[in-house]
């Protein structure tokens, strides 16, 4: 990602006073985090945007109500039961990239214009610090890998937010993690799993991490993410138990609660699931019906929801080790640093300190907010503020170019694309089926290439088909492509024939083809 | 992790806000020099509530629940919960609590210490298990409302020391100075504040000087405070309450009275009490709503199934909520329905900013002189508060770099640490006394014995009366003393302590003054205030045939 390099000179140039904030936000899918560096005390500290009374976070979800023409925020959004016309949104970020649109009053809105909104409000906490409060710069903290036309929205909704000349960059949030925890640690030869629970997906990365001075040398050794082990999937777990409670519970007068149960969910999933269940179980109260229902909520209740997410958090970091690849175990994790929301909740922290014994476990008090505090510190050392330690991530597992072949239709010449940038290396096998015709005998060769953002193409290698009898009609050639370690790309060609009609020649060829090194981390 | 490193013989402290509506502790940390929220059950606050249950092992036994869980519970079972309780310290009566149709009767110090017992534990194993400290909090600094009574402080802290703290340690200080060290511990330049503290229960007013020392580190000094005990968001809820009860009375032609248990109205007594706590709770749901949007909209449907069905379904809008009058009594004593009868959340904000002018009164400021503006408790939060103090001061408060519900707290673990560790770097606060505190003489005259604004050292001020006291009539063998606090003082006036403001602290009679002529015999009074600013009144007869007496305020309290 490019850096502001005028803004950054002015800002360097320019001396930091007490009424000028530096600005790290972490755009969350459930729930999203200011914070600023604390110029004094050198170290970042969240704005509680609750006041105290609740969450630090706030939660990523904005409301309408056609009434009164005005949008509610976070929390409010999320305890203010909408009617009408009223649009409540608790899903913009997931939807960036889409070109999302939807209606509010009598207009149709874009994704970027409500993001905006959101954006303005979250900034407009940093006045409860300092009504004279102005922004110096802000670094802002984007989901690993996060596809280009996501980014671009985003980049638009800080536009229309009136921040973008205050956004120096857009940083990954595991370089906003690594900034974070080495901000006041050395970097020492280790092993480092970098957990991320977030609301759409649990992410994880096991980092070989290098000594070094100024800066944090870290090789990715394995990545992985599963979005059916998220913290919206326990949630929605939770939910369904809450709705059968109260159908089993209610009498005859039972009411249609959905429309309440995103709210009571809210209230009380904290206070049932970030700590023991006493063993007489906890009272929970469904006072939004008439008559109240009252239910105590056992160790029991809450092992039937959580059972199932264990067992996949076992499976999932089992495959993010079988992924490593370089013989790196459980055992041989010494930091496993936590973040985001899914930490939470007791049993998530109980599951690493049983799957990792033995290594050094930092789960931070506000664990969604580590990511924002990682770009508060980046945004202090980009404005020359802080020394902070520089992250170089080395990234061989994604893939940075677009990788396929060029063909030929009507004339034409034109590339097809078969594996597509930001794809990772262990996704599986690409097949694509070609129809050739009118082919002399002899070698089939098929020339691969790359292409950069630009558009620009280069030749990496090529795959053949030997011995292929000449043929005057159509036949079918399979491309299969495949990575079999991070840089090095098979690719395995074979003759299909044509069914019935032309029988296969048996004829085949594999070429292993070494691929562009991939950048950093962003 | 933090390494805290402690005082062993004192053991640790913990700061402790216990609030009308919400309670927070805190702890000081020693290493980073800064003040941790110990968070309880999940969140950072705890509600100030509490049920009552029977024990289902013994039957002479009560269970208790607390904060979320036992809030959760004030609908289905409102006569076994208790919210609010630090309304009730300082006061005589006892609350009842009914639990299976059984009544139990508690002093307000008994219930409050069973929260504050419960802080405790949860912070005792706070520490344990996440700060690996193997210790307890022996003590405590908990704060008590600027201007709360004598009484009430009283109360405080025998509620603390039932919570389980010790005696010799537990400390009460200001919750606006609190507040303050919580905004200073970063300044860096002298500044004069005022902080705006509206809490659920309790308003305050308070202006402080912040200097900062030759070692970079800011003293901090009270220069005056105002504010009502009786005046907070609970009564801007009740307003909220007021006009949904006013909808209901509408769909009912008034056929049914929710207050009245006994009225024959065809509605059960249980019922009544679940309607007035659902009420009560849409009532906070609705004003918190108005802190950030123009409309409320209110939905009970239904409110009540007895003798008919009665759905709620109304919308409110800011102005209306801002501007309606009470008409109600609602669940209000007398007393209190007397100060809000009328009255819409405009005048009780009115009220707020009217406790602010005589407390810059009382500090011989004006507005301009004001550097920030600082506001403290969740009612601040209220829509049109801001827009007042923004009217008055000409600029916009500030709300805090802790959390306006945390901070309160977070400076009572600052004054922990001045406790434990008073040599080390730190902001400081001189203490000094709120209002002049004096006896009643001759013609119900005020003498003021002790000045507001008086430093108060480390040992305590001890300051003697001006004047001895005399016999008014021949061989008189015991004498009235009658202490009085001076809650609304302009200097140099004479007052009569049955005037407004004043109130009458305690009272009791001198016994054992020789018989003689009127006049012959005279009595010293000495006032001590320590620097939790609790009075401590000693009287001796000073004839050296009569024997000496001392009182201290524990004795004035008991036979007052």
């Amino acid at each position: 990602m490019n850096l502001k390099a005028n803004l950054l000179n002015i800002l360097k140039n320019k001396e930091i006073s007490e009424s000028q904030f530096i600005l790290g936000i972490d755009l969350g899918d459930f729930a999203s985090s200011i914070c600023y560096y604390d110029v004094s005390r050198k170290a970042p500290e969240i704005i509680d945007v609750s006041g105290g009374y609740g969450r630090a976070n706030m939660p990523t979800a904005l409301q309408y109500t056609t009434n009164s023409k005005e949008w509610i925020f976070g929390e409010n959004a999320i305890l203010n039961d909408p009617s009408g016309e009223d649009v409540s949104l608790s899903n913009v970020l997931s939807k960036l990239g889409s070109n999302f649109h939807i209606k509010i009053g009598d207009e149709l809105k874009s994704g970027t214009y409500i993001l905006a909104r959101y954006i303005e409000e979250l900034v407009k906490n940093l006045k409860n610090i300092n009504p004279k409060a102005e922004i110096a710069g802000i670094i802002v903290s984007v989901s690993d890998y996060i596809a280009d036309a996501a980014l671009q929205e985003l980049s638009e909704a800080f536009e229309q937010a009136g921040c973008s000349e205050k956004v120096i960059d857009f940083v990954s949030h595991r370089e906003c993690a690594l900034a974070f925890h080495f901000y006041t640690r050395k970097a020492d030869k280790e092993n480092l799993l970098l957990v991320d629970f977030g609301g759409r997906e649990l992410r994880a990365g096991i980092y070989e991490i290098n000594s070094g001075k100024n800066s944090v040398p870290a090789n990715i050794l394995s990545y992985f993410y599963d979005d059916k082990l998220s913290v919206g999937a326990v949630d929605k777990s939770i939910k369904d138990k809450f709705i059968k409670i109260y159908n089993e519970g209610a009498d005859k007068a039972a009411q249609d609660i959905l429309s309440q149960i995103d709210i009571f969910f809210y209230q009380n999933k904290d206070a049932l699931f970030q700590r023991h269940i006493p063993k007489k179980g906890m009272r929970i109260y469904y006072n939004f019906v008439h008559p109240p229902l009252e239910y105590i909520f056992t160790k029991e209740d809450a092992n039937e929801i959580v059972t199932p997410f264990k067992l996949g958090v076992k499976s999932f970091f089992a495959d993010l080790f079988k992924r490593a690849g370089s013989g790196v175990e459980f055992g041989d994790i010494t930091t496993l640093l936590c973040t985001g929301g899914g930490f939470e909740m007791l049993w998530v922290r109980e599951l690493m300190e049983d799957l990792f014994p033995d290594s050094n476990i930092f789960i931070h008090k506000n664990p969604k907010a580590v990511n924002a505090h990682g770009a508060a510190i980046i945004a202090a050392a980009k404005l020359g503020l802080e020394t902070g330690k520089s992250i170089e991530i080395e990234d061989r597992l994604q893939i940075k170019k677009d990788i396929g072949i060029i063909i030929e239709t009507y004339g034409e010449k034109k590339f097809l694309p078969v594996i597509e940038r930001g794809s990772f290396w262990w996704q599986g096998v690409k097949t694509l089926k070609l129809t050739a015709r009118d082919v002399k005998g002899g070698e089939f060769k098929i020339k691969i290439h790359e292409r950069d953002d630009t558009g620009y193409m280069t030749e990496i290698g090529s795959v053949s088909l030997g011995d292929l009898p000449s043929f005057s009609d159509i036949r079918q050639i399979s491309l299969e492509f495949s990575h079999v370690e991070p840089k090095i790309l098979k690719v395995r060609i074979e003759d299909k024939g044509f069914g019935e009609f032309l029988h296969t020649s048996g004829a085949s060829g594999e070429v292993r083809i070494k691929v562009s090194q991939a950048g950093g981390a962003s | 992790m933090a390494n805290l490193s402690l005082d062993m013989e004192r053991g640790l402290l913990l700061g402790i806000d216990f609030g009308t509506t919400n309670s927070v502790v805190s702890i000081y940390n020693f290493e980073e020099g800064n003040a941790i929220t110990i968070p309880i059950d999940g969140s950072n606050i705890l509600p100030t509530v509490i049920q009552f249950e029977q024990d289902k092992e013994d039957e002479d036994k009560l269970s208790k629940v607390f904060g979320l869980e036992a809030k959760g519970g004030a609908i289905i079972y409102p006569e076994s919960t208790i919210l609010g309780v630090k309304r009730l310290l300082g006061l005589d009566e006892k609350v009842a609590v009914y639990v299976d149709e059984k009544e139990y009767l508690f002093l307000p110090e008994q219930i409050a210490g069973e929260i504050i017992g419960y802080l405790k534990q949860k912070a005792d194993e706070y520490v344990r298990e996440e700060l690996n400290i193997e210790s307890e909090f022996s003590g405590c600094v908990i704060t008590v409302p600027a201007n709360s009574t004598d009484k009430q402080k009283q109360m405080t802290k025998k509620a603390a020391i039932f919570g389980g703290f010790d005696e010799d340690s537990v400390f009460l200080r200001l919750e606006p100075a609190a507040a303050a060290i919580s905004y200073a511990v970063n300044e860096v330049d002298d500044k004069t504040v005022l902080v705006y503290d509206f809490g659920g229960g309790t308003f305050d007013a308070c202006i402080l000087a912040v200097q900062i020392t030759g070692e970079g580190e800011p003293a901090i000094s009270i220069l005056s405070t105002y504010g009502d005990n009786s005046l907070g968001g609970n009564d801007v809820d009740v307003i909220a309450a007021d006009m949904i009860y006013e909808e209901f009375k509408s769909l009912t032609e008034g056929a049914i009275d929710l207050f009245d248990e006994n009225a024959d109205d065809g509605i059960s007594k249980r019922q009544k009490k679940i309607a007035v706590a659902r009420l009560m709770q849409i009532a906070t749901q609705t004003k918190e709503r108005f802190s950030h949007s123009q409309t409320a909209k209110v939905v009970l449907a239904p409110f009540v199934r007895e003798p008919k069905i009665v759905n709620i379904n109304m919308e409110i809008t800011r102005e209306e909520f801002l501007n309606h009058k009470r008409v109600n009594k609602l669940w209000d004593s007398d007393e209190v329905f007397e100060k809000f009868k009328g009255k819409s959340v405009n005048d009780i904000i009115d009220m707020t900013i009217d406790c602010v002018d005589k407390c810059l009164k009382a500090a011989k400021l004006e507005p301009g002189d004001v550097n920030e503006v600082f506001t403290v408790g969740g009612s601040s939060s209220l829509c049109n508060v801001s827009e007042r103090l923004i009217g008055k001061f000409g600029k916009e408060p500030y709300k805090a770099k802790v959390s306006p519900a945390l901070s309160i707290s977070q400076g009572a673990a600052h004054y922990c640490n001045m406790i434990m560790m008073p040599a080390v770097k730190g902001p400081k606060v001189s203490e000094r006394t709120i209002h002049p505190l004096g006896l009643e003489i001759a013609g119900r005259r005020f003498l003021t014995v002790v000045e507001a604004g008086m430093d108060i050292p480390v040992e305590g001020l001890e300051v003697e009366a001006p004047e001895l006291l005399m016999t008014n009539f021949d061989n008189v063998s015991s004498m009235a003393i009658v202490v009085y606090e001076d809650t609304q003082w302009v200097d140099g006036e004479l007052k009569y302590v049955n005037e407004n403001g004043m109130k009458r602290l305690a009272g009791t009679s001198l016994r054992g003054i020789p018989q003689a002529p009127k006049g012959q015999e005279k009595v010293r009074v000495i006032f001590s205030v320590g620097q939790d600013n609790i009075l401590k009144v000693s009287a001796k007869s000073i004839s050296d045939l009569g024997a000496g007496t001392r009182l201290m305020v524990d004795d004035l309290y008991t036979q007052a």
